[in-house]
C-alpha cells in the first residue's frame, strides 16, 4: 500500500483517492509493465541463478545427470 | 486388472523369432507364448514405424489419424514435406511451436479422463508429446537439433572428402597433435549459418586415444580409438543471453596416417529441450538425473553414419548395444516405481538394426559387392533378438495376477535388394513427363525438370502415388474421368511388373486409398500405394522425387532390408500373458484390447476389437 501511495505522490498533485484518471495509471501501469516484463524476460535465468547460487553456499553439487558406464565391451564382459 | 505393461520391438521379424523359439533361443518369449499365446500381428498400410505406431495408439487405420508415410507433399510446390510434425509461428510475437500431425485420440487421452495413470517411453508420433496423466517420453519424430532425423559431423584431415546427405563435413588440420574444431549447432535462420561450439582435441598418440577440452560437461572428454564416447553437454549461443543446450557422442575413427572422428547428431538436451520432448516437460531431465544421459532424437542409432562409411559394422553394433542400455535403465528405472495404469517402452533398435544387418544373412545380396561380406555377421539379428528376449525377461519381473503383458512389434523385416524407380516407370508409360530436352537420369531430386503441366501422376516418399489432381495440386491437370483412367492404367501397369534382369515379379499390387483407408484424413494420402513382393522396394533415387535412368537398380546401400513392401508379407508379432483371439489379430485392435482392461470403453473411431473377449 505504501509504494503505491509513494508512486502515486511522484505523480501530480491529484493523487488517490482524489482522482483516478488514465494520465495517473498509465504511468503506473508502464511501471508494473515493465517489471513484468523483466521477469518474463529473465524469470528463467533468475531461478536457475537462484538455484546455482543456493547450491553453491548449501556446498551441493552441480545437478547434472549421473554417469554410467556405457562402453559396450565392458558390457560384453559381463 | 490393474497394470498393462507393453513392450514394443520395433520391426521385429516372425519368421526370425519364430524359428528361434523353435531352437529354445528365446526362453522369455516362449514361455509367454505359453503362458497366454503368440500371434502375428496385421500392419498397416504402409507398414512403417510411424503409421503403424500410429494406428496402435489411436485403433485406426491411417486415414483416421493422418500418418501415410514419413513424408508428405505440399501440393502447392510439389515438395517432400515432414509428415509426423511441422512447426508453427503465429506471429513475431509469440514463439514457434511444434504441432503433431498424428491426428485422431490416441487411447491414453481416454485413460487419462477416467483417471488411468500412464508411463509411456519413447512413442512415435507423439511429439510435441500428450498431455497424459502420468509421464511421457517422446519417440521417432523428435529431431536433432539441427531440426533433422540425423545430421552428424564427420572431421577429417583429408581434403578429398565431400558431405554426402544430410551430414556435415569439416576439414582440419593436426599441429603439434592438437586440433581445433568446432561442433555444429541449429541454423540461424536469419543468417543461414550454422551455430557452433567450440572444441579442442589432444592426440595422444601413444594410447591411442583423443582428449576433447571444451567449456562443455565434462570440460575434458576422452575417446579411444573405435570407441563411442560418453555424452558431452555442448551449449550454442544463438542470441543475447539466450542458448540452446545439446549432447553429442564422439567416435573416434583414425588417429594416423589421417585424423578422422565422427561426431553423432546432436541431440536435444534433456534440461531445458529447445521444443518439449516429455510430459510434464521436466520429466526428460528428472528421468536423465536417475538413469544418466540418453538419445533423445527419434532415430538414436547413426544409420546415416554407417551408410556413408564414416564407422563400421562394429562401431555400428557397439552404438546399437548404447541404445538398448540406456532404453533399458529408462524401463528397469520406471518399472521399479510403476503400480498400476498403463505401461509401454519402445525399443526401436531391433528395426535399425535389422537394416543395417539383413544383407549379411544374404551373402549374394547386391549391397555385399560393394561394402565386403563378413559371415561373422550372418547372426547379428538373432544376436540381438536374444537380447530383447533378456529385456523381455526383465519385464516380466514387473508383471503380477493382476496385469496383462504384451509383447508386440509394428511390423516385420524383409529383404532390400532392388529397387524400382518409380518415378522412371511413371516416365516411360506416359504419366510423368520431362521438360523438353531432358531425359531420365538427368533430373535430379525434388522433381527437378519434371513438367507439371503435362504430368498426370508423381512418385514420393517409399512407394507412394499421387496423382496431378486439377484444383487439388498447384498445376493439377487431371479431372476425374481422367483420374480414374490414370488410376487404372497404374494399377494395371505396375501390378505383376516384373524385373526383366531376375524375371521376378517386382510388384505385387497396387492399392486404391479407398480401398486401405476411411476417415477424416483420407484426402490427405497418396492416391495410390505400390505393394512391393519381397526382396523389393521403392528405389533410392524415389522418395525425394528423381527420375534416374533405368526401371530397376541393385540396392548398394548398407541398408540391405526393408519393410515398406505388401504389408501382407511383413506383419509384425504379438505375444500376451492371457488367451488371446489368435485368428487375424491387427494392430487397430490393441487399443480397444488394452483399454477394457481398465473398464474404459472404445471411442467410435476405433476400429479394431477387445481380443481377449
Amino acid at each position: 500500500m505504501n509504494l503505491f501511495v509513494n508512486l502515486f505522490s511522484l505523480m501530480g498533485p491529484l493523487r488517490p483517492p482524489e482522482y483516478l484518471g488514465p494520465e495517473t495509471l498509465m504511468p503506473l501501469a508502464s511501471i508494473l509493465a515493465a517489471i513484468a516484463g523483466f521477469f518474463l524476460l529473465f524469470w528463467r535465468l533468475i531461478v536457475k541463478f537462484a538455484k546455482t547460487l543456493y547450491r553453491k553456499v548449501r556446498g551441493l553439487p552441480d545437478e547434472v545427470p549421473p554417469e554410467v558406464e556405457d562402453s559396450a565391451e565392458e558390457e560384453q564382459e559381463k | 486388472m490393474k497394470k498393462v505393461i507393453v513392450i514394443g520391438l520395433d520391426g521385429f521379424e516372425p519368421k526370425i523369432a519364430e524359428a528361434m523359439m523353435a531352437r529354445g533361443e528365446l526362453p522369455n518369449l516362449q514361455k509367454l507364448r505359453e503362458q497366454g499365446g503368440y500371434s502375428r500381428l496385421g500392419t498397416t498400410y504402409s507398414a512403417q514405424t510411424p503409421v503403424a505406431w500410429s494406428t496402435y495408439s489411436t485403433g485406426t487405420n491411417p486415414g483416421g489419424h493422418g500418418i501415410f508415410d514419413f513424408l508428405s507433399r505440399d501440393p502447392k510446390t510439389y515438395l517432400p514435406v515432414m509428415a509426423l510434425s511441422r512447426y508453427e509461428q503465429k506471429n513475431a510475437f509469440v514463439l514457434p511451436k511444434v504441432v503433431n500431425m498424428r491426428r485422431g485420440t490416441p487411447f491414453w487421452d481416454l485413460l487419462s479422463a477416467r483417471d488411468v495413470p500412464s508411463t509411456i517411453l519413447r512413442v512415435p508420433c507423439a511429439y510435441p508429446p500428450d498431455q497424459v496423466k502420468g509421464r511421457m517420453l517422446s519417440g521417432v519424430g523428435v529431431p536433432d537439433l539441427r531440426g533433422g532425423f540425423g545430421t552428424p559431423t564427420f572431421y577429417s584431415t583429408r581434403k578429398d572428402l565431400r558431405a554426402d546427405q544430410s551430414e556435415k563435413v569439416v576439414a582440419v588440420s593436426v599441429e603439434n597433435d592438437r586440433v581445433a574444431a568446432q561442433v555444429i549447432g541449429p541454423r540461424d535462420p536469419k543468417t543461414k549459418s550454422d551455430h557452433k561450439f567450440d572444441i579442442h582435441i589432444q592426440i595422444l598418440r601413444a594410447e591411442n586415444k583423443i582428449v576433447i577440452t571444451s567449456q562443455g560437461q565434462p570440460d575434458k572428454l576422452e575417446v579411444q580409438l573405435g570407441k563411442w564416447s560418453k555424452w558431452l553437454k555442448v551449449k550454442f549461443k544463438v542470441g543475447m543471453m539466450q542458448s540452446v543446450a545439446g549432447i553429442v557422442r564422439f567416435n573416434l575413427r583414425q588417429i594416423e596416417p589421417e585424423f578422422e572422428l565422427y561426431a553423432s547428431p546432436v541431440n536435444f538436451g534433456t534440461e531445458e529441450p529447445l521444443f518439449p520432448i516429455s510430459h510434464p516437460k521436466e520429466y526428460a531431465h528428472e528421468l536423465a538425473m536417475k538413469i544418466g544421459r540418453y538419445y533423445t532424437a527419434g532415430m538414436a542409432e547413426d544409420h546415416d553414419g554407417l551408410n556413408l562409411n564414416r564407422f563400421d559394422e562394429a562401431a555400428y553394433l557397439d552404438q546399437c548395444r548404447i541404445v538398448m542400455r540406456e532404453r533399458r535403465r529408462m524401463m528397469e528405472f520406471e518399472l521399479g516405481r510403476f503400480e498400476r495404469g498403463y505401461f509401454y517402452c519402445l525399443y526401436d533398435t531391433p528395426d535399425r538394426l535389422a537394416h543395417m544387418f539383413w544383407r549379411f544373412r544374404e551373402p549374394d545380396h547386391p549391397s555385399n559387392r560393394h561394402h565386403g561380406y563378413n559371415p561373422d555377421y550372418a547372426n547379428a539379428i538373432e544376436e540381438h533378438y536374444r537380447e530383447c528376449d533378456a529385456v523381455v525377461g526383465e519385464a516380466m519381473k514387473a508383471v503380477d495376477d493382476e496385469t496383462l503383458f504384451i509383447v508386440l512389434s509394428d511390423h516385420g523385416m524383409n529383404s532390400f535388394q532392388r529397387g524400382l524407380n518409380l518415378n522412371t516407370w511413371l516416365y516411360e508409360n506416359g504419366f510423368l513427363a520431362l521438360k523438353p530436352g531432358v531425359q531420365p537420369g538427368e533430373s535430379g531430386d525434388f522433381f527437378e525438370n519434371v513438367d507439371w503441366d503435362n504430368t498426370k501422376a508423381f512418385a514420393l516418399g517409399l512407394g507412394c502415388i499421387f496423382l496431378n489432381l486439377k484444383g487439388r495440386e498447384a498445376n493439377g491437370i487431371l479431372n476425374e474421368e481422367q483420374a480414374e483412367q490414370t488410376r487404372q492404367g497404374i494399377i494395371k501397369g505396375l501390378t505383376g511388373l516384373v524385373d526383366a534382369e531376375r524375371g521376378a515379379a517386382a510388384v505385387r499390387s497396387v492399392s486404391r486409398r479407398e480401398q486401405v483407408y476411411s476417415g477424416p484424413y483420407v484426402d490427405e494420402a497418396p492416391d495410390l500405394l505400390v505393394n512391393f513382393s519381397e526382396g523389393y522396394r521403392v528405389s533410392w533415387d524415389t522418395p525425394l522425387g528423381g527420375v534416374p535412368r533405368g526401371l530397376f537398380a541393385d540396392n548398394h546401400k548398407r541398408w540391405g532390408g526393408d519393410h515398406v513392401i505388401d504389408p501382407a508379407l511383413v506383419p509384425g508379432v504379438l505375444f500376451m500373458n492371457r488367451k488371446f483371439r489368435a485368428e487375424s489379430p491387427h494392430l487397430v485392435d490393441l487399443a480397444p484390447t488394452i483399454l477394457n482392461v481398465f473398464g474404459v470403453p472404445k471411442n467410435a473411431e476405433m476400429e479394431g476389437s477387445d481380443l481377449l473377449s
